[in-house]
C-alpha cells in the first residue's frame, strides 16, 4: 500500500464527487429529512415544556423533560436511519461506474494496488458523509444556545453516527464492486443495510442465544448506546471489524476481475 | 455430444427438487415423506448429473478461475471466522464508560453484586404499550441489568396486542414490568433500579413474611369480596408470596412472633386497653404496624393511643375540587404530593384516592423517623366529620370554617424499643438510631446499601418499632384497590414489613432540562435547520456546477 497513492485516487474522488451536483442533492435531501425531524423534535419537546408547567405530574415522568433523552436522543437514531438510506446513493457509483466505463482495467493496470484503489475510494466517500455528518452539528449547537443539554452526550452520539456511516460505505463500497449497474448496486446496498438494521426485530422470536446474537449483528442495536452517551468497546469493535470485513471483501471481489 | 445436452436441465431439476423438498420441510414443520422423498431423488438426479457430465465437471474444477475462485472463497471464509473470532472476544471482554452526566446509565455496585450471584435464569417481562413514553426508559434499564448476568433476560409485551400474555400475569395496567425467578413472579410498577432490585431480591429471598389484619371491631375483612371487603389486599399480599392471616387480639396472649406487620384496617368499634398494650408490647420489640382509621370518630382510646406516639388525628373530613376534576366527587380527595425523602413515597408518582378520609398528621422529625408522606392537593379542605352537621355551603372552601390543603392523609414514625426488653436495645441502639430513625434519608439508605455485612444492619433495625397511620381504609378496599392505590398500599406494606431486606439506591434519572421556546425561537429552529442550510447548500452546489460548465 502507498500512501501516496491512496492520497492521489482521494484527491481525484473528491474532485469528482464535488464537482458533479448530485453529490449535492444527496446532501440537501439529508439535510431537510434530518432538518425536518430535528424541527419536529424539538418543537415536540417545547409544548410538552410548556404543558409540565401546568400538570406536575407530567413533569415527573422519567426522562420526558430531559433534552438529550427526549430530543437528542431520538435525533441521532433518525440521522442513522436516513444514513443508511443515502450511503447507497453515494457508494453505488464508485466502482460499478468504472466498470461500465472500463476505465476499472485501466486503474488496476496504473501501478497501483487494489488497496491503494479501495482505500482512495473509501475515504473519499468517507469524507463526503463527514461533510454531511459535519452540517448537521447546527441542531446542537441551536440546542445548546437556546436549551441545557449535556454536551458529551452528543460528541459520543457522533462518533456512533460517524462509525455507523463508515460502516454502511464499506458495504456499499462492496456492492458497487460486485456489478457495473449502479441501480443494482444502490439496491442490494440498500437490501444488505436494511437487513443488518432490521435483523434485530426477529430477536424476540427466537431463543434468547440466537436472539444475542441477532441484536449483535444489527447495525443500529450498536449506536444506541453512544447515542445515550455510554461508550462500549463491544460496539466500537463491531463497526470496526464490520468496515475491515467488507473492505476485505471488496478488494477479494476486484481481484476476480484479474483471473475471472 | 448432442444426446449429453438432452441431459443439462438435470444439475437445476436436482437443486429443485431439493429445494422443494426443504421449503416443504420448512412449511409443514415435519419431515415427512414428501419432503423426505423431494430430497432423496434430488440427489439422485444430482449424483446421475454428476455421472453424466464427469469429464466436463474435472475440467471446470481443474480451470485456472476455479481454482482462484476456490482459493478466492476459503481466504474470504477464514477472514470471516477471524472476523468473528475478534468480534466474540470484544464481547468477552469489553471496557464500557458511562459519559453522562450523572453515570445514570450505571448500575449500583449493589445491584451489579446480586446479578453477578445470579445461579438460575430471571426474567423480565415489560408490559408496555409500544408508543408509551416511558417505555425506552425500561429498556435502557433492563439493558443494563442485562448487560452484566446472561442469566439476565428481558422482553417487551405489548397488552393491547397480546392480551392472554397479559391476562396470564395477571397485569391490569400499562408499565407494569413482571420479573419471573423460577415459579416466583414478583411485580414492579415504575422504571427504577431501587424497586427492580428489591424485587429481584425479594424473588431470590427465600423469607416467607406473615401479615396479621386484626378482627373483632369491624375491620375490613380480608375475606370479604364485596366492594368494600379486603379480599384484593389479600391476594396483593399472596401475590407476593407472603402470608396473610387474620388475628382476634382479644383472644391472643400477644401478638405473634411471626407478624411481620399487624394491619388495622378501618375499626368501626374501639379497641380494649389490653389490647393496645399488646400492640404496644409488639411495636417496642421492634414490630411494625399500620393503622387505617377512617373518620368515624368513635374511636376515642384508638385515637387517643395513637396520640400517644404523636400522631394528630382530626375529627375531621376531607373535601377536594380536584377530585371533581379527574371524574370523582368532592369526598374522595386526590392525594397529589408525596415526601420525597422518605423511602415508601420516594419514587411514588401515581395518584391516590382517598374516598372519605380524616387528616393525619404527625410533627415531622427526621431524625425520629416521623413524617407526613402523602398530602391532598391545595384545592382541598377540611370540613366537620359529623356528617348530620354538613352543610351545602361546606361543599365550598370558606377562609373563616374550613382548613385549606394540602392536607396530610398518611403519616408515619419510628418506636424505640424499650432497652430492657432486647439485648439488640443496649448494644445497638446507638446504630439504630442513626439507621432506622433517619429511615426516610437517602444517605443513611445509601450507607446501609453499601454495607456488606447485612446482619449487622439488620440486628440494629431490629431494635426500632414502626407506626404508620392513613386516615382512610377505604382507599385499599376492593373498589378502590386499583393502579395507584395498589401500589401506594403495597408500598407501605413492603417497606413495613421488609425495609431491613431491601436496598436504597440512589435514583438516578436525567435532571429536567425543559426548553420553552418562544415563536420567534420556535421561528429560527425551523428556518436554519430545514430551509438555510440546506439553501447554502444548494447555492454551493450550483455555483460549482455553473463554475464547471463555465469552464468547459
Amino acid at each position: 500500500m502507498s500512501i501516496r497513492n491512496v492520497g492521489l485516487i482521494l484527491n481525484r474522488e473528491l474532485k469528482s464527487y464535488f464537482s458533479s451536483f448530485t453529490v449535492y442533492i444527496v446532501i440537501i435531501m439529508f439535510l431537510l429529512m434530518t432538518g425536518y425531524f430535528f424541527y419536529n423534535l424539538t418543537a415536540t419537546f417545547s409544548i410538552v415544556s410548556y404543558q409540565a408547567q401546568s400538570d406536575p405530574m407530567l413533569a415527573k415522568q422519567y426522562q420526558l423533560l430531559n433534552i438529550n433523552e427526549t430530543v437528542i436522543r431520538p435525533l441521532f437514531g433518525t440521522i442513522g436511519i436516513i444514513l443508511l438510506m443515502m450511503t447507497p446513493l453515494l457508494t453505488m457509483r464508485l466502482l460499478a461506474e468504472e466498470k461500465k466505463t472500463g476505465t476499472i482495467e485501466l486503474l488496476l493496470t496504473f501501478p497501483v494496488n487494489d488497496i491503494d484503489v479501495v482505500l482512495g475510494k473509501y475515504l473519499a466517500c468517507l469524507v463526503v458523509v463527514l461533510t454531511m455528518i459535519l452540517l448537521t452539528v447546527t441542531y446542537p449547537v441551536l440546542l445548546v444556545v437556546l436549551g441545557e443539554p449535556e454536551v458529551v452526550p452528543i460528541g459520543t452520539g457522533y462518533l456512533g453516527l460517524v462509525l455507523l456511516g463508515a460502516s454502511a460505505i464499506s458495504l456499499g463500497l462492496f456492492t458497487s464492486s460486485l456489478t457495473e449497474n449502479q441501480i443494482v448496486s444502490a439496491s442490494i446496498s440498500f437490501a444488505m443495510l436494511f437487513f443488518f438494521w432490521l435483523i434485530s426485530y426477529s430477536a424476540p422470536l427466537v431463543s434468547a442465544g440466537l436472539g444475542r446474537f441477532l441484536s449483535y449483528l444489527s447495525i443500529n442495536e450498536h449506536i444506541e448506546s453512544m447515542s445515550k452517551g455510554v461508550v462500549d468497546s463491544t460496539d466500537i469493535i463491531y463497526y470496526l471489524c464490520f468496515i475491515v470485513l467488507f473492505l476485505f471483501l471488496t478488494l477479494r471481489s476486484l481481484e476476480t476481475k484479474r483471473w475471472r | 455430444m448432442k444426446a449429453k445436452g438432452l441431459f443439462a436441465p438435470l444439475g437445476l431439476l436436482s437443486i429443485f427438487l431439493m429445494a422443494a423438498g426443504g421449503i416443504t420441510y420448512a412449511i409443514t414443520g415435519e419431515m415427512g415423506n414428501l419432503p423426505l422423498t423431494l430430497i432423496w431423488v434430488g440427489l439422485l438426479v444430482l449424483l446421475l448429473f454428476f455421472y453424466i457430465f464427469f469429464p466436463e465437471i474435472r475440467e471446470f474444477i481443474t480451470k485456472r478461475s476455479t481454482k482462484y475462485a476456490f482459493n478466492t472463497a476459503i481466504m474470504s471464509m477464514v477472514f470471516l471466522v477471524i472476523i468473528g473470532l475478534i468480534a466474540g472476544m470484544s464481547i468477552k471482554y469489553k471496557v464500557r464508560v458511562d459519559l453522562t452526566k450523572d453515570s445514570r446509565y450505571t448500575l449500583s455496585s449493589h445491584t451489579v453484586k446480586i446479578l453477578k450471584s445470579l445461579k438460575e435464569d430471571v426474567e423480565a417481562i415489560a408490559f408496555y404499550r409500544s408508543d408509551e413514553r416511558t417505555r425506552q426508559a425500561m429498556s435502557d434499564l433492563l439493558s443494563e441489568y442485562s448487560y452484566h448476568s446472561p442469566k439476565f433476560s428481558f422482553r417487551f409485551v405489548d397488552p393491547d396486542r397480546d392480551p392472554i400474555e397479559t391476562a396470564k400475569y395477571e397485569v391490569t395496567s400499562y408499565r407494569t414490568t413482571v420479573l419471573k425467578y423460577g415459579d416466583k413472579h414478583e411485580i414492579i410498577g415504575t422504571e427504577s433500579e431501587n424497586k427492580l432490585t428489591n424485587s429481584l431480591l425479594k424473588l431470590l429471598s427465600k423469607d416467607i413474611k406473615v401479615f396479621y389484619f386484626v378482627s373483632g371491631h369491624g375491620e375490613k375483612s380480608i375475606d370479604n369480596k364485596e366492594e368494600n371487603g379486603y379480599s384484593y389486599v389479600k391476594d396483593a399480599i399472596e401475590r407476593e408470596n407472603h402470608q396473610v392471616r387474620d388475628l382476634l387480639l382479644i383472644n391472643a396472649e400477644k401478638v405473634p412472633e411471626d407478624a411481620a406487620v399487624l394491619v388495622v384496617s378501618g375499626p368501626e368499634a374501639d379497641y380494649l386497653p389490653a389490647e393496645l398494650d399488646k400492640i404496644t408490647a409488639f411495636v417496642k420489640k421492634g414490630g411494625r404496624a399500620i393503622f387505617m382509621v377512617d373518620p368515624s370518630g368513635g374511636l376515642p382510646k384508638l385515637t387517643s393511643y395513637l396520640g400517644g406516639f404523636g400522631f394528630e388525628l382530626t375529627n375531621d373530613l376531607i373535601f377536594d375540587k380536584t377530585s371533581q376534576v379527574s371524574g370523582s366527587n368532592i369526598a374522595i380527595p386526590v392525594v397529589v404530593q408525596y415526601d420525597k425523602n422518605h423511602p415508601v413515597t420516594r419514587e411514588f408518582e401515581q395518584f391516590t384516592f382517598f374516598p372519605f378520609a380524616r387528616s393525619v398528621h404527625i410533627k415531622e422529625e427526621p431524625a425520629k423517623g416521623s413524617f407526613d408522606i402523602a398530602k391532598t392537593s391545595d384545592k382541598s379542605w377540611t370540613v366537620t366529620s359529623d356528617i348530620k352537621k354538613l352543610t351545602r355551603e361546606d361543599e365550598e372552601f370558606n377562609a373563616d370554617k374550613h382548613k385549606r390543603g394540602p392536607i396530610s392523609v398518611v403519616a408515619v414514625t419510628a418506636v424505640e424499643v424499650n432497652l430492657g426488653d432486647t439485648k439488640a436495645g443496649d448494644t445497638k441502639a446507638g446504630d439504630a438510631k442513626a439507621g432506622d430513625a433517619k429511615a426516610g434519608d437517602a444517605k443513611a439508605g445509601d450507607a446501609k446499601a453499601g454495607d456488606a455485612k447485612a446482619g449487622e444492619g439488620q440486628d440494629s433495625l431490629k431494635t426500632w418499632g414502626k407506626i404508620m397511620v392513613t386516615g382512610d381504609s377505604d382507599f385499599a378496599s376492593n373498589k378502590f384497590m386499583k393502579a395507584g392505590n395498589k401500589d401506594f398500599l403495597l408500598n407501605m406494606l413492603n417497606w413495613l414489613a421488609e425495609e431491613h431486606v431491601l436496598i436504597s439506591v440512589r435514583r438516578k434519572e436525567p435532571g429536567l432540562t425543559p426548553l420553552l421556546l418562544n415563536p420567534v425561537q420556535g421561528k429560527i429552529v425551523f428556518w436554519l435547520s430545514v430551509v438555510i442550510v440546506p439553501s447554502l447548500l444548494l447555492v454551493a452546489g450550483l455555483g460549482v456546477t455553473a463554475r464547471r460548465r463555465r469552464g468547459a
